[in-house]
Order: C-alpha cells, then structure tokens, then sequence
C-alpha cells in the first residue's frame, strides 16, 4: 500500500551514467504506481544542503528586496504569494529550484532581472531556511544547470 | 541520453495521465436539463454594469436558466488567456467583467490592459494598453486590478469605461472604440497623485489602486491604496484621502480626508499626531445608494499594522466606514469599527444594501462584514445601529507607550460568521495525536479573546500571540452577496491564524533624523544573524494548529438576523488530505481551503455560486478547484460540481447572451504553471 507524503526539497544531483539507470528505474516505479493508486509522483534523493552564512546573505537581501510584498512572515500580500507553508511546497511540488530562481528573477516589479544569479539563490537559500529545511556545511551551488536538477518533491513510501 | 531519458520519463507519465483522465471523463454520466421558467421582473437583470453587480454590492442576477436541475451539465464556453498582457503572468487575477449592451469588459494582464470580449465566444474585440514605465511598475497595486466602472449619459448617447491604472491614474475610455475621452481630464487621463492636498513624486511607490472607481450619478468616487503597512515606518506614508471625480471632465469635484486637517471633524481623536501618520485609505470596494444620495466607503487602519505607538487615539476614520453625500463629500455619518487598530483588520468590502422588513417596517439598512468576522448592520440613513453594539473591554497592551483602547464594538446580533479569538478548545483534534501535538505547539504561543494586543517581546516569552481571524479575515475584498427577494446574506470566510508578532520590548516611539530621515530598524540591519521564523503553526509540518473547517460560507436571513446555515466550502487541499497522520480518518474530505484564499460568491435566483480558492488532485491525478453551487435555502450542495483547472481568484458574475446564460470567473494558476485567465461556463 503506497501513500504519499510531503517532504522537503529533495536533491537530484546524479552523475549521467547513474541518472540513466535510476531514472529508468524511477519510471517503471513511477508507472505501476499511476495504474495502481492513479496518482503520479516524482522521485527524490539527498536533503538539500546550505550553510548558515548563505541563508544570512538571502535575508539579508530579503529584507531590502522582498520583505515590503512577501512580508516578515513570507505570508504573502496581494500579488504576492506566500514562500513559505505547506501551501508554497504543494503549489511548488515537481518544480525544479532553478524554475523559482527563474521566476524570481522577475522580482521585484519595479526592477525586474535586477537581481544576480547568485543574489536570487542566497534569497531561495534563506526561503529553505525559513521552512525549516536543515543546514549543512556546503553551499547551495547557484549553477542554473545543477539546479534544474533539484526539485520539489513528493516521496511514495 | 540525459534530456530523452527525460523525455522518455516525462511522455509515459503525461500518457498515462491523459489515459486514465480521458477515461474517467468519457465515463460520466451526464443528465437532461431541464430550464426553469420562472422570473422576477422587479429584479430581471440581463446586464451587470458593476463590479458588484449594482451600487448595492449584492452580486445577485435574476436569471434561471442556470439552476439546481442543470448545474452539472455546465461546460467551459470560451477561456480568454492573460498571460500575454503584460511583463509577467498575473499572480493574483481579481477582475469581475462587466457585461454592457452585448459585449463583455474587464481589465487583465499585468499592464492591466482593458479589454472587450465577445461574451458568446470569448474573441478579442479590442483592447486598451497603457504602458506606464516605472511609474506603473512603482505602483503599490500591481496586476489586473479588480476590472471597470461603467457609465452612461442619462440620454444614453456618451457610454464610458473607467478605470485605474497600476500607475495611480484615472482613465476614461469610449466604450465603441476603447480610445481615451479626450475632454475628461488631460487627453482622457487625471493624474491621481496630484490636486491630492499632499506632494506626491509620481514614482512615489507608496500609493495605487486596485479597486474600481465607484459611479453615481455623474461623479466617479476614487478611493488608494497602499503597500502593505508592518513596517512601524510607513505611518509616514501617503494619506488615502478619497475623492469624487466629475465623469464628464475628470476634474475634481471633492476631496475627503481620512485623517482629518486641522479643524476638521475627528481631528482630535489624533491627539497631536494626525500631520504624522500616513495610509488611511480605501482599498476595498464602495456601495452607494443614489436615493439618498450617499456613498459608502469602508475604511482602512492607520499604519502600522500592528504597532499604534505614533499614533494615539481611536485615529478616526481608521477601521470605519463613512457615509459621504457623492455630490459634496460632506460627511453625513461614520462609524468605527474597531478603535486604534492593532490587528490589519481594515475594512475589507463593501457594505451590502438592503431594506430590511422588521416588525412591520422598512428600514434602510446596510451590513458591513469585516475581516473580523463580524456583520455590522447599521441604519444607513444615520449610521445608528439596528441591533445594539456594545463597547465592552478588551485586554490591553503590556506596553506603556501603546495606547490600547479600553474597549471596543462587539455586535450582539447576528452573531458572528466565523470564530474569534483562540482557547485550546480551538485546537486541531482530528486525532487524539495530533491533538497532544497541538497541546504541545500552542506553548509558544499567547492565547486570547478577540482584541488581544501584541505581546511585549522578551528573551524568555512567547514567540507571538495567536490571531484569529488572521489578517486575512474573516472576510475579505470578495465580499459577500445577498438575494433581495429573500433578503438574505451570503459570505465566504476564512478560519485561520496569524502569528501577531510581539512589539519589540526595547522599542521606543520614534521619529524622524534631523534631516528628516527615516529611522534604522534592528530587524532589517545587516549582520545580526538569522531572525526567528514565523508561520509554523502546523502539525505533522501540514496540518493546521486549529480545528477546521478551514473556509466557510455563511447565510443569514436579514430581516431578524437569524444565522440560516453555515458550511465548510472548499475540499480538502493536497497536503492535509494526504498527510500519513489522516489516514484512515473519516470525514477529512472537505475541511475547507487553509488560509490565503479569496471568494466571492454570486447569488442567482435559483443558486448560490462560489469556486474553491486552492486546488487539489483529482481521481485522474489532475490539479483542480471545484465551482460548487448551493441550495440557498438549506446549504445544500446542488447536485454535480464543475471542475476548473486552477482556483478562483475573481468573483463570479453571470448574464445571458443571446438566450444563453453565461456564468464566468477569473482563476489563477500557482506555482511553476502562474499565469491567469477568464473561464465561461455555459450549458450544452
């Protein structure tokens, strides 16, 4: 009996040759579970990993970018939707991270594509900070090519 | 090898959804309709020439073609895309269309372009688009903008659209060719941040609106808004004064401050410090009635949301709403709702108009609902109760410099249309687990009755005092609808904490530098190391702290004020219904849509009408809200609901089109598929 259950972002960063087999492998899984409970589902593998000092860049460009729309509590207002919650994690589910930092690159309104590559990523380092995603010791690579491959997650038990 | 595994992966997944939806689709039963003749003359109303379907705000249409027999036979019609009309997808799409003499119009797009449909097909007659360059990506209200104000000379010979722009200006188009009018204002446009009795830098990104204008008679009522006000640094904002308009030239016909000038009405319940403080408008949507010749404005707070220390004072006419004569702006009445704000709750939406029959009489009544989840019914001659409001005492603040008001109105009838403050009684018992686990998470939490104020921040104290309603309501800008024939009220709600933030225990009252600059806040300097999370009132990381149901509508007879029945609207979202600690529970299917979530509903002569505000997976895995209909007597789900492949965002409205009633929506899409668009629903 399969279930879903939410869990953080997951990390997907596999060398070509393992990606292949897994994914592979993640299809067949992937199929029998659509024809037996027809829901679909992605896979997963490590946590996300940031240092604290990069979570500490992100508010701190949070709080002069973000912070006036997203608000303290990243709840949102008006067009500005809510970056943290479950509410976030299920509106982001199968996402890649490097589709929000696109997004985001977008932001803020008034000055849009503003904001650098590795500026955006401290910003989506301090959101997974703030939904409580744990820290590590590395830094959360800002190369738009690895992070295509992380995602949002849902996990089958 | 990489990108066709992908591939590979990605086309047998998209197969097998497709498979299995087309399945389940073409495996549904669908039923005969059969129309329904009746009509209310006094009330037909082919035509819905405002955004709340009349100055009353009642969203109601006398058409029945639509009715409980038929509801789930309803096919999308025609879908009009927004994504293109503007830098970016809209992320909140909140326009009602107007349906006028044929033809369908509405603001979209974040260039909040103007835009006539063919309301039969969906086609694009013409559009409109200003592109105001910074000064509309400055603006303080972004996006689509919640649609149009209608007008026509009372020969029917000039027709007009009016809108505002992202950029704060006022905009009078032909409604034949979608061109500026060139006698209204400066070649069809009035610069909103002037002749505004403030100096405003027109990048000035502290003021805009969202709302349509309001019309009556010849005068266009313009209310503002401003970005959102937490920062204890925005008392000095903008103020939101509002003003009327003459539609025929733009020029400004009168201007009412919402913080009152020296010597005027209410300027004393400032207590030295009106020149100080900021915000004050009126962002939500106006009633009027003509008869009287009164407009109605619901009132913002003052800033900041949740710290009054700049402010002493009930700081009129924050939180209130006010009855102005449209031609003058002379105040006829006002009344306070709540009194030196500490909790957002600002007037969110018009007030609903109605003649109420009581005890053998008619009186002219209107029913303002309230973020907090009150319905203040007032006389709106005088502004004079109907049902006694009592001023009763509330806790008060542990700060010595907030000026907490010893008491605030309390309604003793209707009762309120969601709950109010939080015990642990509130507290989520699904299971007996998740029960203990709320026990456990409410410690770091303070308690209290509605009106608690912010707790004093200490080392060793609360991480916040828990808010409900939360600064989302209760209501909100949706507002609610009402039938004139049974004089009944409908209203969505949410039930939902917030997290009310402490007040720093080292803050002191502050003003500006010497050279007139703004204060340093402790919070924003760099340096200081990571700052406490909020929002983390959840169990099992997803479920809600408190019980559900999560949204609400409510029904009320208005005429005694007898609440009629109350339901949990929305179904259950994804990550509470397939959280491991509910399964295997009964009854978990429908606890309603959790927090940041806004519904309008439409009342029709036969049904009362709502889409969900979040989406879920169906049984063929496909992310969809529903558009549910009600029987208005009982609360009853009419039979069938229709599934939208996003949630709603925009209040319903209906009208019939060449013998074929229409009803239509704005939803939104979230996440990595944003964008927005109109969805027609028509039957077969």
């Amino acid at each position: 009996m399969c279930n879903l259950k939410v869990l953080n972002f997951i990390r997907r960063i596999k060398s070509a040759l393992a990606l292949k087999v897994l994914t592979w492998i993640n299809l067949v899984t992937i199929s029998f579970t659509l024809l037996l409970a027809m829901l679909s589902a992605c896979v997963y593998s490590q946590e996300v990993k940031f240092r604290e000092a990069h979570a500490t860049r992100g508010q701190d460009l949070y709080y002069t970018h973000c912070i006036s729309c997203h608000g303290e509590a990243l709840s949102g207002f008006d067009q500005a939707p809510a970056l943290a919650g479950p509410k976030f994690f299920s509106s982001w589910q199968k996402a890649s991270l490097q589709s929000l930092v696109s997004k985001m690159s977008s932001m803020p309104p008034d000055q849009p594509e503003s904001l650098l590559q590795s500026q955006l990523v401290d910003i989506l380092t301090y959101i997974l900070w703030f939904n409580e995603f744990p820290m590590g010791h590395d830094e959360l690579t800002d190369d738009p090519k690895k992070l295509n491959e992380i995602y949002f997650c849902i996990k089958e038990c | 090898m990489l990108s066709s595994s992908r591939f590979s992966l990605k086309f047998l997944k998209q197969f097998l959804c497709h498979f299995f939806g087309y399945f389940f689709l073409t495996s549904l039963i669908l039923t005969i309709c059969q129309l329904k003749a009746e009509t209310l003359e006094q009330f037909s109303q082919d035509d819905w020439r405002t955004y709340g379907g009349n100055l009353s705000s009642h969203r109601y249409s006398s058409l029945d073609q639509i009715n409980a027999d038929n509801f789930e036979d309803l096919q999308i019609a025609w879908r009009f895309n927004t994504d293109s009309l503007g830098p970016r997808p809209d992320g909140l799409y909140s326009a009602t269309p107007l349906y006028v003499d044929g033809v369908l119009y509405t603001t979209a797009g974040t260039r909040r372009d103007v835009v006539a449909l063919d309301p039969g097909t969906g086609e694009l007659l013409w559009m409109y688009r200003e592109d105001e360059g910074d000064r509309g990506l400055a603006g303080a209200r972004q996006g689509a903008g919640r649609g149009l104000s209608y007008w026509e000379s009372s020969d029917g010979q000039e027709k007009r659209l009016i809108y505002v722009t992202p950029g704060y200006r006022l905009i009078a188009l032909d409604i034949h060719t979608g061109r500026p009018v060139q006698d209204f204002g400066i070649n069809g446009v009035v610069d909103l941040k002037l002749n505004f009795d403030q100096d405003l830098d027109p990048l000035d990104n502290g003021i805009g609106l969202n709302a349509t204008p309001l019309i009556v008679d010849d005068v266009v009522v313009v209310g503002a808004a401003h970005r959102p006000s937490t920062d204890v640094r925005s008392k000095w904002s903008a103020r939101g004064y509002v003003r009327g308009f003459d539609v025929r030239t733009g020029k400004r016909l009168w201007i009412f401050h919402t913080i009152p000038l020296k010597g005027e009405f209410g300027y004393e319940s400032w207590e030295g410090k009106a020149e100080e403080n900021g915000n004050v408008g009126v962002w939500s949507q106006m009633s009027a009635d003509p008869q009287l010749g009164l407009v109605y404005l619901p009132v913002e707070m003052a800033a900041a949301d949740y710290n009054g220390y700049n402010r002493p004072g009930n700081g009129l006419f924050g939180e209130s709403l006010v009855a102005l004569d449209v031609h003058t702006g002379e105040r006829r009445w006002h009344f306070q709702t709540v009194h030196h704000g500490l909790w957002d709750w600002d007037l969110p939406c018009a007030p609903i108009i109605f003649d109420m029959q009581k005890d053998g009489k008619v009186i002219k009544a209107l029913a303002q609902p309230t973020k907090s989840a009150f319905l203040f019914v007032l006389n709106r001659e005088t502004g004079d109760p109907i049902w006694p409001i009592e001023e009763l005492p509330v806790p008060q603040s542990e700060s010595k410099y907030e000026d907490t008001s010893p008491t605030q109105p309390f309604p003793t009838w209707p009762l309120p249309f969601d709950r109010q403050g939080v015990t642990k009684d509130d507290l989520n018992d699904l299971t007996p687990s998740l029960r203990a686990e709320a026990e456990v998470l409410v410690e770091r939490y303070r308690l209290g009755p509605i009106y608690t104020p912010p707790a004093l921040g200490r080392p060793d104290g609360v991480l916040a005092t828990l808010m409900l309603p939360s600064q989302v309501g209760g209501a909100n800008w949706p507002g609610g609808s009402f039938d004139p024939i049974s004089n009944r009220l409908f209203i969505h709600s949410h039930t939902a904490v917030a997290e009310l933030i402490n007040t720093p225990e080292d803050m002191l009252p502050f003003n500006r530098g010497p050279e007139g600059e703004l204060p340093e806040l402790n919070n924003a300097a760099p340096g200081l190391g990571l700052r406490t999370r909020r929002g983390q009132t959840f169990l099992q990381g997803t479920i809600p702290i408190i019980k559900p149901p999560y949204d609400r509508i409510t029904a009320y007879d208005m005429n005694n004020g007898e609440l009629l029945w109350q339901k949990a609207h929305s179904t259950t979202e994804d990550h509470i219904r397939n959280n491991p600690a509910l399964i295997g529970v009964e009854g978990v299917d429908r606890l309603g849509a959790y927090g940041r979530i806004f519904i309008g509903t439409l009342t029709t002569s036969t049904l009362l009408i709502a889409g969900e505000g979040a989406v879920h997976t169906n049984e063929q895995g496909q992310k969809v809200a529903l558009l549910r209909a009600y029987d208005k007597d009982t609360g009853d789900d009419v039979p069938g609901t229709i599934e939208m492949p996003a949630k709603q965002t925009g209040s319903p409205m209906t009208y019939l089109h060449k013998g074929k009633q229409y009803i239509v929506l704005s939803v939104t899409y979230e996440g990595e598929k944003s964008g927005a668009e109109i969805l027609a629903y028509a039957l077969p």
